[in-house]
């Protein structure tokens, strides 16, 4: 099973981008940039593609031993490359947002090279021998100290999705490298205390940030985008209105070919085409878990879980704002929606990815066996 | 506690993050399902409501046109200035640039445009080339909050004239009065409708447009007016109005053949254009909702009546008593200083005989000459196509007392309105057919014009032929000599009643006088009729041989002329000479 994991990994990614460029055909004519061409998004995301897919053909061939001995190199270009943000001329200033580069051909998301920056990091330092006994300060402290460079960076260009993405992983990696619960916990109690504190004691603001659990209160300010989104669901259905056929993308949506492409897939293919995109990402997740028990060493585990979880817990933030569980904070959704960086990121990860299938645990047990995931399923070394 | 972290735990750790994380993506499916399936009904109607507009199509209100296609009614396009409150921020420079495109006093405007709701209707019926350059002062300015909604008004390019006929429509486009009420369902079309869908600005969604039903623009229709003809009777109307200063006056046109009206006016009459300045008096169409005595022109129904009957012939002699006649305790005189013998029938018309005229309709008998006042048309609307037509007033034979048969005979204890009387002689004129009065040439769709109707044949036209010469005596020799028209033969018959006044009574001194005649006698072409009430001439010469008939003599003549009718053969010029003789004195004078 796991040697073909990969294979139904693929699967589920060439599903997606399928379906995004399709969906970018339905809905980028009528976005608001388009420069006058109706084929202009389109061009550009298969432009980006091209490259994702150049970049995921060389990483699969590289070691991925590599990326622990370079690790420090790709932090650093992170942090630089996040800096010049604030740099005019060179940063672009979209909606507020200091998010991109402007190479001139295309702008560029250092945030998605930082992301992959800290999974390398991240997997380096669990990976080192003398962790293994490593107490609150190995652990905990001196990781969360330096990824709150990029993070506070990535805070700072107000891309809070982008860092709430690098936080959860972080922490989901540092569970799997094995810091302690009791270290964890009390970050997950204080985020949980903080935010309840906020809520007694700023009422208003917290109103404010709360609204994306009821939309309808506010339909016409900040719930707007999050409305309009149950409405696109809504309208669908289970049969959808047919591709093409959506209204939601009419002005209504304002980002429907990019953030709030999945109420649009919603709106004109209903619900057997959301709950496939979701199963296709369950499918990742659980390839993508597979590959990383399967990994020849620890390296290759904690980076192939924080690799699968920057992609999944990105979906899972994009469909959670769509859907009103989670805030609106601007987060595209892995291979499907527009944004030619992300793309890109996301195909060099399954090249990783690809990379450390190959070169994991060869299969000694018979397939069974190692099929369900779980403590019994994980191969000895 | 302090236990070495193995790579079997490492895998556990794994194992639980993903299962985390897939139970988050388990959770939102079923948030999904809650949504699309549970919510559908909910928000497919929202979106329903959000995005679809059914957006009506307001139907071209058909225009009106004369016989040969002259304009008499259309739609001109027009704008409504309305203010938008809320987005005025300075009310005084505002109306100080707009005040001169509206109309109004700056002050007024400035007031109006103080109001803070978002829709305030300044002023309706400014022409588009006023609006337009009403707003692009207003842009020059940078001065915002004024808006133009389109709408289109009902224009009447003749202004009075004819304005009976057409009748107006109100500011909501619905016909009040005349052919605009009358076929109102037919000019107004239907207004159709589109469902369309639009996006977030308003703007339609083309590529969604949905289902539509189509607009029926409102039919174009023709009416059998000529307003050559119209407007020769108008100004003639015009100048009786000015001579004679009566309280009111009529004059209808009929193709006899055919029954179609040709014109029709009455005073004092009002501007459609602006009917809200019309007074009840004005706005009344005379020719069909007003009832008068006939008069004499009456007498033709007893004559016609009773040798169609075989009762007389034409040369039967009727013995007018001298001018007395003692009659059911009441002495029945002829009109002042006419003292006939023996007349014949044809005379009893000519020289417009009371006594004679009562005498003939004696001999038919009530039941007899009742029928024939109702085959007439008298006591039963036409159904000309105009609103507030009435029947009329004739008593029925057991209502009647001794006296009734020779009043009515005269013309007098019946009411007619115009249209009625000129159908009357039209109908001596079509060889005894009555026709149904028309007013409809042709509408838009249909090719051919519309059929002539035959009501029903009265007379013989053996009979009519009889009569016929009769009233051409009339004119030729008889009570109506200013009726003579230059190069043509008139046939025709003068009326004059006494006004009613509103207890019953007639009033003493004032009349209502008429000429019914048609030309030219021996081929007639136009039939036609002339009522003046209340003449404010002295009663000596108030008749309607001396009123009437002289007004009808040069509707006819410029009628003639612009209809470029062959002239008689029958030495119509030695007519007119002996005409002329007359004219100078008072001429034989007709029964009152």
């Amino acid at each position: 099973m796991q040697r073909n994991s990969i294979y139904l990994l693929l699967l589920s990614v060439v599903a997606l981008i399928a379906l995004g460029v399709v969906m970018l055909f339905s809905t980028s004519a009528f976005a608001q940039d388009s420069h006058g061409d109706i084929y202009y998004f389109v061009k550009r995301q298969l432009l980006w593609l091209g490259i994702g897919i150049i970049a995921c053909v060389l990483t699969s061939l590289t070691d991925y031993h590599w990326w622990r001995r370079t690790w420090m190199f790709w932090f650093g270009i992170a942090l630089i490359l996040l800096l010049l943000c604030f740099v005019p001329h060179i940063g672009m200033r979209i909606n507020g947002s200091h998010r991109w580069l402007n190479l001139h051909v295309a702008a560029f998301q250092p945030s998605e090279l930082g992301k992959v920056a800290a999974v390398f990091f991240l997997a380096w330092w669990f990976s080192r021998e003398e962790i293994k006994e490593g107490g609150c300060f190995q652990t905990l402290v001196i990781p969360l100290s330096i990824l709150a460079l990029p993070m506070g960076l990535i805070a700072a260009e107000v891309d809070l999705g982008t860092t709430a993405l690098i936080g959860v992983t972080a922490l989901a990696m540092m569970f799997v490298g094995g810091t302690r619960k009791r270290y964890l916990f009390p970050i997950l109690g204080a985020g949980i205390a903080g935010l309840i504190g906020l809520i007694y004691l700023i009422p208003e603001r917290a109103a404010r940030m709360m609204t994306f659990l009821h939309p309808e209160s506010d339909k016409l300010g900040k719930g707007l985008q999050q409305w309009q989104a149950l409405i696109a669901f809504g309208s669908g259905g289970i049969e959808g209105l047919g591709l093409g056929e959506g209204r939601q993308k009419m002005l209504y949506l304002p980002y429907a070919h990019t953030d709030f492409i999945f109420p649009m897939i919603g709106e004109e293919l209903g619900l057997r085409a959301t709950w496939g995109v979701i199963f296709c990402y369950l499918l990742i997740l659980l390839c993508g878990g597979l590959i990383a028990a399967n990994a020849r060493d620890r390296f290759g585990k904690l980076l192939a879980t924080g690799l699968i979880l920057l992609v999944t817990l990105q979906a899972i933030i994009n469909i959670g704002m769509t859907i009103s569980f989670l805030p609106n904070k601007g987060m595209p959704l892995p291979f499907i929606s527009y944004g030619g960086t992300n793309l890109a990121a996301s195909l060099f990860m399954i090249g990783i990815l690809i990379n450390i299938h190959q070169r994991g645990i060869p299969i000694t047990r018979s397939e069974e066996e190692s099929v369900v995931l779980g403590g019994r399923a994980i191969p000895r070394f | 506690m302090q236990k070495k972290f193995t790579s079997a735990a490492l895998g556990q750790r794994i194992g639980l993050v993903c299962s985390f994380v897939a139970l988050i993506f388990t959770f939102f499916a079923f948030r999904l399902v809650n949504l699309q399936v549970g919510g559908h009904e909910k928000f497919s109607h929202l979106a329903a409501e959000k995005h679809g507009v059914k957006q009506p199509i307001a139907a071209v209100r058909g225009n009106i046109f004369d016989r040969h296609g002259e304009i008499l009614a259309v739609n001109v396009p027009v704008r409504t200035v309305y203010a938008d409150g809320t987005h005025i921020k300075d009310p005084l420079a505002l109306a100080h640039v707009a005040a001169p495109f509206l109309g109004l006093p700056e002050k007024e405007l400035a007031l109006k445009l103080a109001s803070k709701r978002p829709y305030v209707v300044i002023r309706s019926g400014i022409s588009e080339l006023d609006a337009t350059a009403m707003m692009r002062a207003l842009e020059e300015s940078k001065l915002s909050g004024l808006y133009l909604q389109p709408g289109s008004e009902r224009s009447y390019p003749n202004g009075k004239m004819l304005s009976h006929v057409l009748g107006f429509v109100d500011h909501s486009g619905h016909g009040i009065d005349g052919i605009e009420r009358t076929f109102d369902k037919e000019l107004a079309g239907r207004d159709g409708y589109r469902h369309i869908e639009h996006d977030r600005k308003g703007l339609e969604i083309v590529l969604y447009r949905g289902q539509e039903e189509p607009v029926i623009n409102g039919t174009n229709i023709y009416l059998t007016i000529d307003m050559g003809l119209q407007a020769i009777l108008e100004k003639q109307l015009d100048s009786a109005m000015e001579t004679y200063k009566p309280a009111g006056a009529t004059a209808i046109l009929v193709d006899p053949k055919t029954g179609e009206i040709l014109a029709m006016g009455s005073r004092p009459n009002y501007d459609p254009n602006h009917y809200s300045e019309a007074t009840p008096e004005e706005l009344r169409n005379r020719a069909v909702t007003d009832m008068y005595e006939p008069g004499s022109v009456f007498k033709v129904v007893a004559a016609s009546g009773a040798i169609n009957e075989g009762i007389v012939t034409e040369n039967s002699t009727i013995f007018c008593e001298h001018g007395s006649f003692l009659y059911g305790g009441k002495i029945l005189h002829d009109a002042h200083g006419d003292y006939f013998g023996d007349l014949s029938v044809r005379d009893v018309l000519v020289h417009s005989s009371n006594i004679g005229a009562a005498k003939i309709a004696m001999k038919m008998g009530d039941t007899k000459y009742y029928e024939y006042v109702r085959r007439f048309g008298f006591g039963e609307k036409t159904n000309i196509p105009l609103p507030g037509e009435i029947s009329g007033l004739v008593n029925p034979p057991a209502r009647w007392d001794k006296l009734t048969i020779t009043r009515m005979a005269m013309g007098h204890a019946i009411a007619a309105t115009p249209i009625q009387v000129v159908m009357e002689i039209a109908c001596i004129a079509n060889d005894g057919k009555l026709m149904v009065p028309q007013l409809i040439h042709h509408r838009d769709q249909e090719k051919e014009k519309m059929e002539p109707i035959v009501r029903r044949e009265i007379i013989s036209s053996k009979v009519a032929e009889i009569i016929n010469g009769a009233l051409i005596d009339v004119v030729a020799r008889g009570t109506a000599q200013h009726a003579k028209m230059d190069g043509y033969s008139v046939a025709g018959k003068t009326g004059t009643a006494q006004k009613i006044n509103t207890h019953g009574g007639y009033l003493e001194g004032r009349y209502i006088v008429s000429f019914a005649g048609y030309f030219p006698a021996e081929k007639p072409r136009i039939a036609g009729l002339v009522v003046i009430d209340d003449a404010r001439i002295g009663s000596i010469a108030n008749f309607g041989g001396l009123v009437a008939a002289p007004i009808f003599s040069k509707i006819g003549e410029a009628s003639a002329r612009y209809l470029d009718l062959l002239p008689s053969s029958t030495g119509a010029s030695v007519s007119k000479e002996n005409a002329s003789s007359p004219s100078s004195s008072i001429p034989k004078v007709e029964a009152p």
